[in-house]
């Protein structure tokens, strides 16, 4: 068909360990802001019940993606969806997967933006943020997939284990009997809780377009294990903080409860306002979370008008990208309303359309494996 | 103000990247280029100068709920 341009698009290669880190990353870097005040308000108390559901549930549409992967090892999702469906079809279903991812992109840069003005410096103008992050990740897309992904490997672990080593701080400060009673919400309420963390989780689909760029795409599949695991720990661990320091009420009041948490560190009585900690680390991550959606998006849109290089898009993509996040949400708290509330179109994306070319890929036998 | 200086950006990056586009090899992408450009740097101008803009977010939001009416009423 001659759309099999991924290999000369992208030249760079990935380890297993370096695309498990950066998924974790994608998913991990607004999950940690915004979910812990969210379970809080679906599921008080039980909201760390929420997670085991979630890390459970998230388990199977995570095992179909690395499956849909390893049938095509040497293609990314637009390529397939192009053998799959046809030129037409498969181009309007890639492009809907990029517009999402490149949609997403956008509102990371407007929670980037607003926890800076609300929480750090207020005076300095939304635009300058959204600017600065943009710029940066537009560098990082531009340089190509290899490159943020080694800053990943190295910046990942700092965030985890940061991360731990402030909840930590705060434990004389907690009282676990905040959780209790425990159970007291009903099933409905908790898998409520777990898909709208799980909505975050989906955001992973966008392994489909990096799975290729694996050394050993063939060996890919302990990645689903490991995104879990590295996921896993530090929500859980969050979330218990929060509710034991906070209480389910309070939390879920709060737009950035771990910012709040930060704040009332405070270490041998001389250590305090870790807070900066925090924006920190959250600075980093999100600039690589905005690097990987904003990668596959302009790949996405590259490959689908049949270009053959992505660095073209870069920039004026840039331009979209910071417009969308200043006019698009008004608040914050606009943002966090939003993604309490959007799982189904989620769920229709990130999900909908991997099970639809998994579905099609099982009546296509022929297609398995094919190289163009 | 801010209007001018979102097109003078865009002016400068389309300066800078266009001649690295001119082969005719690179038609499709130089025209790729120019067409998200001008979008990108349309939509940053109408939201410097303020324009009322529809907000995306409202509408995927209505999207949703169609969709569960839908579903519930399945």
């Amino acid at each position: 068909m001659g759309q099999c341009m991924s290999m000369s698009i992208e030249k760079g290669r990935i380890s297993k360990n370096q695309l498990a880190l950066l998924i974790a990353n994608t998913i991990l870097a607004t999950v940690i802001l915004y979910t812990p005040s969210l379970l809080a308000k679906e599921a008080g108390q039980d909201a760390w019940v929420a997670v085991i559901l979630a890390a459970l549930v998230g388990l199977m549409p995570g095992t179909l993606l690395v499956f849909l992967g390893l049938r095509f090892p040497e293609k990314n999702m637009v390529e397939y969806s192009i053998d799959l469906l046809g030129p037409w079809a498969g181009r309007l279903v890639g492009l809907a997967f990029g517009l999402a991812l490149l949609y997403i992109a956008s509102y990371v840069v407007r929670e980037f933006g607003g926890l800076l003005v609300n929480d750090v410096m207020p005076e300095t103008p939304l635009i300058a943020f959204n600017l600065v992050i943009v710029v940066l990740a537009a560098y990082g897309v531009y340089l190509g997939l290899e490159t943020f992904a080694r800053v990943n490997e190295l910046i990942f672990p700092l965030f985890v284990i940061i991360l731990l080593v402030i909840v930590a701080s705060a434990v004389p400060s907690m009282d676990l009997m905040q959780l209790q009673p425990a159970f007291r919400h009903a099933l409905p309420d908790l898998f409520k809780g777990a898909l709208l963390l799980d909505n975050f989780y989906f955001e992973g689909a966008v392994i489909l377009m990096l799975f290729p760029y694996l050394r050993h795409p063939e060996r890919g599949l302990p990645i689903i294990y490991q995104v879990s695991l590295l996921l896993f720990l530090p929500i859980m661990a969050v979330v218990i903080g929060v509710l034991a320091l906070f209480g389910p009420e309070e939390t879920a009041r709060m737009v950035f409860p771990v910012y709040e948490l930060a704040k009332t560190v405070r270490l041998a009585g001389f250590l305090e306002h870790i807070e900066s900690l925090v924006v920190g680390i959250w600075v980093t991550t999100a600039s690589l979370k905005l690097m990987v959606l904003y990668y596959a998006g302009v790949l996405i849109l590259a490959q689908c008008c049949n270009l053959k290089d992505y660095r073209p898009l870069v920039v004026p993509v840039a331009f979209i990208l910071i417009a969308l996040s200043v006019f698009d949400f008004t608040s914050s708290f606009q943002v966090r309303n939003f993604l309490s509330s959007i799982y189904l179109l989620t769920f229709i994306f990130f999900l909908g359309i991997p099970l639809l070319l998994y579905l099609v890929s099982l009546f296509k036998p022929s297609l398995k494996g094919r190289d163009d | 103000m801010k209007v001018v200086a979102v097109i003078l950006t865009g002016l400068l990056v389309a300066f800078v990247q266009l001649p690295k586009l001119a082969g005719a090899e690179l038609q499709k992408e130089r025209w790729a280029f120019v067409i998200t450009l001008v979008l990108g740097v349309g939509l940053a101008a109408a939201v410097a100068a303020n324009w009322p803009l529809p907000q995306p977010h409202r509408y995927l939001e209505m999207l949703n709920h169609a969709i569960i009416r839908l579903l519930h009423s399945l």
